[in-house]
């Protein structure tokens, strides 16, 4: 007799169940796995709908063959006690088949249009899942009118989501997004459902998710950074920088920004709380007051070693300010002329004169047409007494104009 | 020490200054905005609101006049009734976005798979390109009233939304739209204006005079199907979804959908009461807009038509917009497609071509030389009636799905309800399908 080895979950489902004399006993609705990753899920049994309508478990044991054609018991014995799901068992028709997984070979969320079982030497296990819109078409009974190939990915290149599955820990540890980088992982995030993303944030180390964060839809990161508890919360805030962790704060009910802020290091805390203060279409809103000042007289020598030294740097690092003794900006070193220029040379000598400088409450637009205008890669902002605050950097405004056209779509962007 | 001698001290004030700066910088700022605890509240108060309002578009209008001019006052209990299953079904909508989430169309597909969810998509479609095709009526029918022929209003009004849509504007004109809308807040001023018998109107809320003509049950099935509209439901749970309402905020929520409810339908009674002061008992039926406005002569004198005009032209803008959008939404988010206008044509091929042949269908069928508008108003309400048992069966299984829901999930008072109304309203649509078909076969 000739055996597949190889069967798709979708043309398991509802097929016939039939024991070792070939007797009728029921329709095929589910199949259950077990997972332990970094292991692919291993089949355990399948779940049957029997004549008499009811929801029973048989061990794959117990099973001959399994294809299109149907099931095939070893025996016509069956237990008649409901399934009862146990803890940490995926349902694949119920719990997988479907839903959004992370396809690693692009990097992007894809449904899990159909699953892949293959056999295995001493059993079944899922192989692959596909993500194609032929595996939909094939299920509606549209093939005829379906142009397009199948495109199964690997188990290997699959991540899938606990926070799907209603029961029990699942063995998903999200070991793969480990590799991720994170503009990706905010792609991935903000594709899913805030549970989902949630569980992503969680699964990372807070530096990772501070980046990832940063990176998605400011009212999801309101969401996943409230979903999460303040002390873990505060981590990935104190990882993010200033300005995004502001925004995100700024957004959450005032309690529940309170209760995470008191958990952050102090000195976060206070730049965080008055960048909170500022508007969100202002420059004071875009603004990091995570910058490097040093005095005039400095060498670029002693800058480097500075720099060097210390233990932790701004990113991006834009230019050295360099401050008189009220604070004031008294001149600019950007990146490029502290690397060309003599060592021995003071950071004054070299200082560009400040071009563009703004206060806190002009608008965002207008801080993005000043870094246009004078070429700068950050706009330094300044009160009205000229103490100098912190600065506008062009990634922070280049988000802000693409997103501005995100807002004004609103629910359908 | 001379400052400057030490770089290291010189740094230390430069940073104890800005430090200063920055703190006295909160402080100014604090002292001048402090957001009063209510402010929270309007945060979540919303979704349920605009939804409701949003529903009162051109097909509500036009059935619910309809209703006045025809019965009276006879049919206002049904709306009355109706708040509680229109609540219902919007807060297990509201309930599953907060606590999943995802939105409607997602749910289907995860829980009832590929074909139930073509089935359920295959509806959802037909019912909003009736209901696209109504609120073209309803900017034609408006239009009509400003002396704009049907043939130009379609198309143009077609052509400028798709342009609004595909250039992100629409979030700012819709404002306009909204705020147009609020014009028929002046119906239930035009109701008491028009001083009608208010132990009547009681009367015929406490004790019915319930009919079985078909002519009754068609207009009963078409304030359903105007009232709780199957897309609707997808835009509740859309719009709690994307503010990210999770499940602590669930009672604010509630009260949010609660009011909204009351709200839309106490407007739409005043609709009918004001229309039914004006138009009852004087032999007089709604045959087009004109008729309808009628009903704000209290308020506006001869200028009613043009405050209906403006109204109508409002709320049916709003609603023409939103509606082709929000299902191509839906559709490409069952099926896995790529979709939103912040994509490209290129990167979005179906959400686009499923939106814009909403738009083209719309501005096609209301641009038919003659078409009775105010006809295909009520004609497609009635047609969203008959759908909408539909959508109820998906949203009540997926509400009370305890694996998915865990305890947010429906309790049997919640259950009792959402299947009562499923049963009652599909019970209904049948009963006037086969009124219908046997009035065809016996060819009255």
């Amino acid at each position: 007799m000739g055996e597949n080895r190889v069967v798709l979950l979708s043309s398991l489902v509802g097929r016939p169940v039939r024991g070792s004399g070939g007797d009728p006993i029921g329709k095929l609705h589910d199949v259950v796995v077990r997972l332990d990753e970094p292991a692919p899920p291993i089949v355990v049994g399948i779940v049957v709908c029997t004549v008499g309508r009811r929801e029973v478990f048989i061990p794959i044991d117990e099973v001959a063959t399994m294809d299109d054609r149907g099931v095939a018991l070893r025996t016509s014995r069956i237990d008649v006690r409901p399934f009862v799901r146990r803890p940490g068992e995926i349902l694949l028709n119920k719990d997988l088949l479907d839903t959004k997984v992370i396809d690693l070979t692009r990097n992007r969320v894809a449904r899990a249009n159909d699953l892949e079982i293959d056999r295995v030497r001493d059993g079944w296990q899922v192989t692959a899942v596909d993500v194609s819109g032929a595996a939909l078409a094939a299920r509606i009974g549209l093939t005829r009118w379906f142009r397009g190939s199948r495109r199964l990915v690997p188990w290997d290149q699959i991540d899938v989501f606990a926070s799907q599955i209603p029961v029990g820990q699942p063995g998903v540890r999200h070991a793969k997004l480990a590799a991720l980088h994170p503009g990706d992982l905010a792609q991935i995030m903000d594709e899913v459902a805030a549970p989902q993303a949630r569980e992503i944030v969680a699964a990372l180390d807070e530096a990772r998710a501070a980046d990832a964060v940063e990176d998605i839809d400011p009212k999801l990161a309101v969401s996943v950074v409230g979903g999460v508890n303040p002390e873990q919360a505060a981590d990935i805030l104190e990882e993010m920088g200033d300005d995004a962790a502001a925004d995100v704060l700024g957004d959450l009910p005032p309690d529940e920004a309170e209760a995470i802020l008191r958990r952050m290091d102090p000195e976060d805390a206070e730049a965080v709380r008055t960048l909170m203060s500022y508007p969100d279409n202002t420059a004071g809103g875009l603004m990091t007051t995570e910058v490097v000042t040093l005095p005039g007289p400095t060498t670029v020598d002693e800058a480097m070693a500075h720099l060097r030294n210390a233990d932790w740097v701004p990113d991006p690092l834009p230019a050295i300010y360099l401050l008189d003794d009220e604070s004031r900006l008294a001149g600019i070193v950007p990146l490029r002329e502290l690397v060309l220029a003599d060592p021995a040379a003071t950071l004054q000598s070299i200082a560009t004169k400040p071009a563009g400088v703004c206060r806190p409450d002009v608008s965002a637009i207008e801080a993005a047409r000043l870094i246009a205008r004078y070429n700068l890669v950050a706009l330094p902002v300044e009160d009205e007494s000229g103490v100098f605050l912190g600065v506008v950097t062009i990634d922070d405004a280049l988000d802000f104009l693409i997103n501005q056209r995100r807002r004004r779509s609103g629910l359908f962007a | 020490m001379r400052p400057g001698a030490d770089p290291s001290l010189r740094l230390w004030l430069q940073a104890a200054a800005r430090r200063r700066a920055l703190k006295r910088q909160a402080e100014l700022r604090r002292r001048r905005r402090r957001p009063p605890r209510w402010v929270a509240l309007i945060g979540v108060i919303g979704p349920g609101l605009i939804a409701a309002s949003a529903g009162n578009d051109a097909g509500a209008i036009a059935t619910h006049s309809t209703a006045g001019a025809d019965y009276g006052y006879g049919l206002i209990w049904v709306m009355v009734l109706l708040s509680l299953p229109l609540f219902v079904v919007q807060e297990m909508c509201a309930r599953m976005g907060a606590v999943t989430g995802k939105g409607l169309a997602d749910l289907i597909r995860e829980r009832f798979g590929v074909r139930w969810t073509t089935f359920a998509m295959l509806t959802l479609l037909v019912a909003n390109a009736g209901t696209a095709v109504s609120e073209f009526a309803g900017i034609v029918a408006a239009a009509q009233l400003f002396g704009i022929p049907p043939f130009l209003a379609g198309p143009l009004v077609a052509v400028l939304l798709w342009m609004l849509i595909v250039r992100g504007d629409y979030g700012r004109v819709e404002r306009v739209f909204l705020v147009m809308s609020l014009v028929f807040l002046a119906y239930p001023i035009a109701a008491f204006l028009a001083g009608p018998d208010w132990t009547e109107v009681a009367r015929s809320v406490v004790a019915p005079r319930v009919e079985l003509s078909s002519g009754y049950i068609f207009l009963v099935v078409a304030l359903i199907g105007t009232t709780i509209t199957p897309y609707m439901q997808f835009f509740v749970q859309a719009t709690v979804v994307d503010k990210g309402i999770d499940a602590t905020q669930l009672p604010a929520q509630r009260v949010d959908v609660a009011v909204g409810s009351i709200f839309a339908n106490m407007i739409v009674i005043f609709v009918q009461i004001a229309t039914a002061a004006a138009l009852f008992g004087t032999g007089k039926h709604i045959v087009t807009a004109a008729d309808a406005a009628l009903a704000l002569a209290p308020v506006a004198g001869e200028y009613a038509f043009a405050l209906f005009g403006i109204g109508l032209l409002g709320a049916s803008l709003l609603a023409a917009g939103v509606l082709p959008l929000a299902t191509a939404f839906a559709v490409c988010e069952a099926f896995g497609f790529e979709r939103g206008v912040s994509r490209t044509w290129q990167e979005a091929p179906i959400f686009y071509s499923l939106f814009t042949g909403l738009l083209v269908l719309a501005a096609i069928v209301t641009t038919i030389p003659e078409i009775p508008l105010i006809g295909l108003l009520l004609a497609v309400q009635v047609a969203n009636g008959l759908l909408l048992p539909i959508i109820l069966v998906f949203v009540t299984r997926l509400a009370g799905d305890r694996e998915l829901l865990g305890e947010y999930a429906n309790g049997l008072p919640t259950n009792l309800l959402a299947w009562g109304t499923t049963i009652l309203v599909g019970g209904l649509a049948l009963t006037l399908l086969v009124q219908t078909t046997l009035a065809v076969l016996l060819g009255e």
